[in-house]
């Protein structure tokens, strides 16, 4: 059998879903709950690298940084109606924040164990997560070192800038921590924020200046350049 | 002869019943406790002697009082100290419970069955490894 180009990526989905669903795999953007009664979503927005169109994020976070602001969604297996409260258990660790829907902060380092209960207070299911410091600011793009260079090649030219945390150990945080963008000269590169946690910059003329982001507790500095007319 | 004949019947006639009355309504009482079907974090543990939780993470176990005649009877865990450790029901089984580690410490867990506290084991609650 061929597929048309067109064809091809539909038809390998369908195949590894095929696939994934004959080894009783779970989808990455859940983790089983440890009583096997459901699975835990992380919930995203656009400022999440690799948000799902349906708020959830493709792949469910090894660890949450310290100090950021995060949601999960409890799913029942089976398809039931999910009427269970989640909450954390370490409450010096992760608090909850009295949001409709409620979401979460993480306090402190640690477990970031939680529960989800049935309308009777009984425990449906648990999961585990970790709250990890984070030790730097990271531009989610694999030419990211210490000495990156953001370069433009025309006035009016625009990236997206969507920082995340890393740890020390350079493990991608998940969670939203309210990033701040400057830029030292607005004249080469200006800065517009588009959502939370996502911010462009945009070449104004040919020069070279810097862009210093904070969040966290941490701050970076990236040197711009805008090479053309 | 017959003084001691008669105060032996009397004896008798109260250590009978007595012993008749007691023996119908003692029946059997509680032997011990199992634990098993544990589910845990690295360096979590429940036993019958202990049960250890990292702060922030959960143990589930399946924790079934027995009588002397090896039935099960109805249980309970209470927590010695809520503020440390908390102690929920799991939907799964009447026999399963959550214990989850709230604040670093050392306390106890006080298990119940046929609603009488029977026995007490060691808990902590421990800063885990990340």
């Amino acid at each position: 059998m061929r597929f048309s180009n067109a064809m091809r990526p539909c038809a390998l989905t369908a195949l590894a879903t095929l696939f994934l669903g004959s080894l009783g795999c779970t989808p990455m953007d859940v983790q089983n709950g440890e009583l096997g009664n459901g699975g835990f979503k992380y919930l995203c927005d656009a400022s999440t690298p690799r948000c799902q169109a349906d708020g959830t994020a493709q792949v469910f976070p090894d660890a949450i940084a310290s100090g950021a602001r995060f949601n999960l969604r409890f799913e029942r297996k089976g398809g039931k109606a999910s009427v269970e409260a989640v909450r954390p258990v370490a409450k010096d660790i992760i608090n909850t924040v009295d949001t409709e829907p409620p979401s979460f902060v993480a306090i402190k380092p640690g477990w970031g164990g939680f529960v989800a209960r049935n309308a009777s207070g009984e425990l449906v299911d648990f999961s585990m997560t970790r709250i990890l410091r984070a030790a730097r600011i990271k531009l989610p793009t694999s030419a990211d070192t210490d000495t990156f260079k953001l370069t433009l090649a025309y006035t009016g030219a625009r990236a997206t800038l969507r920082p995340v945390l890393v740890s020390s150990g350079d493990l991608q945080l998940a969670g939203e921590v309210g990033f701040d963008w400057k830029s030292v000269d607005p004249s080469v590169a200006a800065l517009e924020q588009k959502d939370r946690g996502r911010w462009e910059v945009v070449a104004r003329s040919r020069g070279a200046t810097r862009l210093r982001v904070e969040g966290a507790g941490l701050s970076r500095e990236i040197d711009v350049e805008v090479t053309g007319p | 002869m017959k003084t001691r004949l008669k105060r032996a019947c009397y004896i008798l006639a109260l250590a009978v019943p007595l012993a008749l009355l007691g023996g119908c309504t003692a029946g059997p009482s509680y032997r011990n406790h199992t634990v098993d079907q544990v589910v845990k974090p690295s360096g979590g543990e429940a036993t019958t002697l202990r049960f250890r939780v990292p702060h922030g993470a959960v143990v589930k176990a399946h924790v079934v009082a027995f009588d002397t005649e090896g039935r099960r009877m109805d249980g309970d865990i209470i927590p010695v100290d809520p503020s440390l450790m908390e102690v929920d029901r799991v939907v799964s089984g009447p026999d399963d419970y959550a214990v989850l580690g709230l604040h670093p410490g050392r306390t106890a867990l006080r298990l119940v069955a046929g609603g009488q506290i029977v026995r007490e084991v060691e808990a902590e609650v421990y800063e885990g490894d990340i």
